[in-house]
């Protein structure tokens, strides 16, 4: 018995140490992150369930549904059925139905509206073998745009003008520019945030928003394709279009310097250029994506408000979405969250008694009533991508096992009270065991001569 | 012949005795029970069963996992039955996904039927590996075995019905994978499998015939339990020293002695199994599975199917004689698979040892073990996707990484070559070692094991 136990034990780690080089070009492993919901007594957070929902309506449900979810669901996560109710009415509103109240129950969320767009509803279950896993993927791409876009522009530029690679000199350190003018200017490059950067001696940037001359100035030929950004660019440059006046500075300065300097980050992206080279319109690099492109642009690009918390009382008066970021600010920043709720109310009064021709920093009254709500924000944490990104996929994950809280919990139980009843068997064992071969070594045990 | 006789005379004769007693005087003291018991026998029934029938005494824990696997089909059918309830079987994945959230407790029975699923072949798995190695596939219990073969291929079937039903990504393509096999039949290959789906290809029609199946097939897995019961009390169980019961020094009645020892062992097994349940749902789950539509990126089938599925990718060559190709690569694997489910029916033909129990043969532990590693390095080539196919590292000390030792062999080869062990053990090593391998001294009896 001992033998064998050490020989099945002995192949049992032969078998599972026994591994499988991989064939194929790895997507970088996106690093594990520490979530509520991990772990064995891990559990959802539920505030940042729900600011990660906020999130996720607000910017992600502009493209993506989660249809598999019903909008009551959201009572699970501190909404009331009134304030559901009327998310919903103003979802269909926007759609041009009506909500009919008794259909509560029944309301799904919304399907996927762009089509290739997942459906939410399972998302970390379904990009991971684990929940965590599933969650470390999602949260990785969010933030993978920033990452990695230094990587990117190099090598299809360097390629397209056979700049030789043997000299470089790394991000940050100085190069000699030479612009299209004939100009030569000693500047430093960084990528920071989607952003190429060309800065002067001034420690002005000469060039900024590099990306943004990708989407402004690329050309396709007749069946749609994107034509290599360079060639698109030299293009615009030659012709005279008033439309593009304001963009050519940048865009000449920053083609010149990118083609007469030596890039760095061209040979980091070496391994990347077949993604680049087929990049179509409206596709990102991503190198947590299988394959490295991404058809979703970084949806954290224009969640520039959501770091802001010096609102003007103009904005906190008429920006809806100023006073949505605050709500955001609420949930995250609970100990304020009273003393804000309790000055709305006379906010809006207050708002509503703005004359006819003031505006609302003019207007003295609503300037007061504005100020000390102006003062609370500022006192506020602002969320910074990470966080935002972290809560999205908290929201993500409660969708996937929205019932993972009250399953822990009884497991928990199921668990402690099986291990009890089983030590407890095993000794009602061993005594029944001791009587019962007592009895057998003296009478014998059941038999049938016949059998 | 004649002893067969001998006892069916035995046999009436008994019945008769039997049936006198009966008549005669009350079996047991509580009157109803006896107005009862004298229609229909359900107390002599379980007192017989319980008290009356002999079985050995020295049965391990090993021999926990019968009545483990009987618990799992009923915990099976049961979730089943309750999660049928709510199922929309025109909207299989929605209906599935909305009511793990929607009705209450549902999301409970998902997890039980879906882990279920897995810890009911993992104790079927030790049920079945349990008797090749006590040699309980022998005479006179070889029916036992062949009508646990068929109950192990309608679980497989029961098992894959179950998998497609969800009508997630990769259910649909497992479905396409599996009612592909048929296209090989010769001739109506194809027809064939038009019928099996009710379509071209995989629809609705062919879920919610699946649908059915999947219901009916734990049923008939009852009533072929019934059987494999019946087989074995007719001949009685195996134990671990594989002799004969030879009186009633051997045996033991079964309440309460084994009554307590399954319960300590179904405790002891729920435990592990609700913590899977409740903590570790989605281990033995895939990704793919929890989205719809598309081809699936990787087809990999649920652990249970891993070995069989890597003797049906073993094959990449075709099977040419004189220039014409005999079988293509795709049949060659289909029908090895079929024959991997086939082969161990001929068990109690193959292997003709006098010995039952491994214990008492020496040479055989070693390809017995073998065959499990097999088994299992089996299931990891059938793991590995195709791009993964490359060499093959077995680290000698998993801790040390330079002590790995590199087989110069990539996954193809390598599962090929399990492959053939895993025939080559059935249809050499057995029957060679059944007649030239020379077993320990076998004891007397249960009661006296060989001194030594």
């Amino acid at each position: 018995m001992f033998k064998n136990l050490i020989t099945a034990a002995a192949i049992l780690i032969v078998a599972s140490a026994t591994s499988w080089s991989e064939g194929e070009k790895a997507t970088p492993k996106e690093p594990d992150h520490p979530w509520h919901f991990s772990g064995l007594t891990g559990q959802h957070d539920i505030s940042q369930v729900q600011r990660g929902f906020q999130v996720f309506w607000a910017k992600c449900a502009a493209c993506h549904g989660m249809e598999f979810r019903r909008f009551w669901h959201l009572e699970k996560i501190g909404y009331t059925e009134g304030e559901v109710k009327s998310m919903i009415a103003e979802y269909l509103r926007g759609r041009g139905e009506t909500f009919d109240t008794s259909t509560y129950s029944i309301q799904n969320m919304p399907v996927s509206r762009v089509s290739g767009a997942p459906d939410l509803s399972h998302a970390v279950l379904a990009n991971g073998k684990t929940m965590e896993q599933g969650a470390n993927y999602i949260y990785s791409l969010l933030l993978g745009y920033d990452r990695v876009n230094d990587a990117v522009l190099g090598p299809a530029l360097r390629v397209e003008t056979n700049e030789s690679s043997d000299s470089f000199k790394e991000m940050g350190e100085p190069i000699t520019a030479t612009f299209e003018s004939g100009e030569t200017k000693s500047v430093t490059r960084k990528f920071e945030k989607n952003n190429f950067y060309l800065y002067g001696e001034d420690n002005n940037w000469v060039l900024r928003n590099f990306v943004d001359i990708r989407t402004d100035f690329q050309e396709y030929d007749a069946e749609g394709n994107a034509l290599p950004l360079v060639q698109s660019i030299s293009h615009r440059l030659d012709e005279t279009d008033s439309e593009y006046d304001g963009k050519y500075a940048s865009a000449q300065d920053g083609y010149s310097a990118l083609v007469n300097a030596d890039n760095a980050w061209a040979h980091r992206a070496e391994a990347h250029y077949h993604e680049i080279a087929s990049w179509a319109a409206g596709q990102f690099y991503n190198p947590f994506k299988a394959g490295g492109v991404i058809s979703m642009a970084s949806p954290l690009v224009d969640l520039e408000n959501f770091h802001r918390t010096d609102f003007t009382a103009e904005e906190l008066a008429q920006d809806a979405s100023a006073l949505e970021n605050a709500t955001y600010w609420l949930v995250a920043n609970q100990d304020l969250q009273p003393r804000i709720l309790d000055l709305v109310p006379s906010l809006q009064d207050a708002y509503n008694a703005i004359p006819e021709g003031e505006t609302a920093s003019s207007y003295r009254p609503f300037y007061d009533a504005a100020e000390p709500v102006r003062q609370l924000l500022l006192q506020m944490q602002p969320e910074t991508k990470d966080a935002i990104s972290e809560d999205v996929v908290a929201w993500l994950a409660f969708s996937s096992d929205m019932n993972l809280n009250a399953r822990k919990e009884t497991g928990l139980w199921v668990v402690i009270i099986l291990s009890i009843l089983s030590i407890l068997l095993y000794f009602f064992y061993r005594e029944i065991a001791r009587q019962e071969f007592a009895k057998q070594a003296k009478e014998g045990g059941p038999w049938d001569e016949n059998h | 012949m004649k002893m067969a006789r001998r006892r069916a005379l035995k046999l009436v004769k008994r019945r008769k005795v039997k049936t006198k007693i009966m008549a005669k005087e009350p079996k047991f003291q509580n009157s109803t029970i006896n107005y009862l018991d004298s229609r229909i026998p359900i107390f002599s029934g379980l007192r017989w069963l319980g008290k009356e029938h002999p079985y050995p005494k020295n049965l391990s824990y090993w021999w926990n996992f019968g009545s483990l696997s009987g618990v799992m089909l009923l915990i099976m059918i049961i979730t089943g039955i309750f999660l049928a309830m709510p199922l929309d079987t025109g909207d299989t994945y929605r209906s599935i996904r909305e009511s793990v959230d929607t009705v209450p407790g549902y999301h409970v029975m998902q997890k039980i039927h879906m882990v279920g699923a897995s810890f009911f072949f993992i104790v079927v798995y030790f049920h079945i590996f349990r008797g090749l190695y006590y040699g309980s596939y022998k005479g006179p219990r070889e029916f036992v075995w062949w009508i646990g073969l068929i109950i192990y291929v309608l679980m497989m079937g029961t098992a894959f019905m179950g998998y497609t039903i969800v009508n997630s990504t990769l259910s649909v393509g497992g479905a396409k994978v599996i009612t592909d096999f048929f296209t090989v039949i010769p001739f109506i290959g194809e027809d064939v499998r038009a019928w099996l789906l009710g379509s071209n290809g995989v629809t609705d029609v062919a879920i919610k015939r699946f649908f059915v199946i999947h219901f009916l097939l734990p049923f008939v897995i009852v009533g072929m339990v019934m059987f494999h019961l019946l087989a074995l009390f007719q001949v009685g169980s195996n134990n671990p020293l594989g002799v004969d019961m030879k009186g009633p020094e051997d045996t033991i009645s079964f309440h309460p002695y084994y009554t307590v020892k399954d319960l300590f062992g179904l405790s002891v097994f729920l435990t592990i199994f609700m913590f899977a349940v409740f903590f570790l749902p989605f281990l033995l789950g895939e990704p793919e599975g929890y989205e719809t539509g598309g081809e699936p990126t990787h087809i990999v089938p649920e652990w249970y199917f891993l070995h069989l599925f890597a003797i049906l990718r073993s094959f990449t060559q075709d099977l040419v004689l004189f220039g014409n190709v005999l079988l293509t690569s795709k049949e060659l694997g289909v029908i090895f698979m079929g024959l991997a489910l086939v082969v161990p029916f001929f068990l109690p033909i193959l292997d003709r040892n006098p010995a039952r129990s491994t214990k008492f043969r020496p040479i055989y532990r070693w390809f017995f073990w073998l065959f499990v590693l097999v088994c299992i390095l089996l299931g990891q080539v059938g793991m590995q996707t195709a791009a993964s196919y490359s060499e093959v590292y077995i680290p000698a000390f998993s801790l040390v990484d330079w002590w790995t030792i590199r087989l110069p062999l990539d996954t193809v080869t390598f599962g090929l070559l399990l492959t053939g062990y895993f025939f080559a053990h059935f249809i050499i090593v057995l029957p060679v070692l059944s007649r030239f391998e020379k077993p320990r001294q076998l004891p007397a009896s249960i009661a006296q094991p060989v001194m030594r």
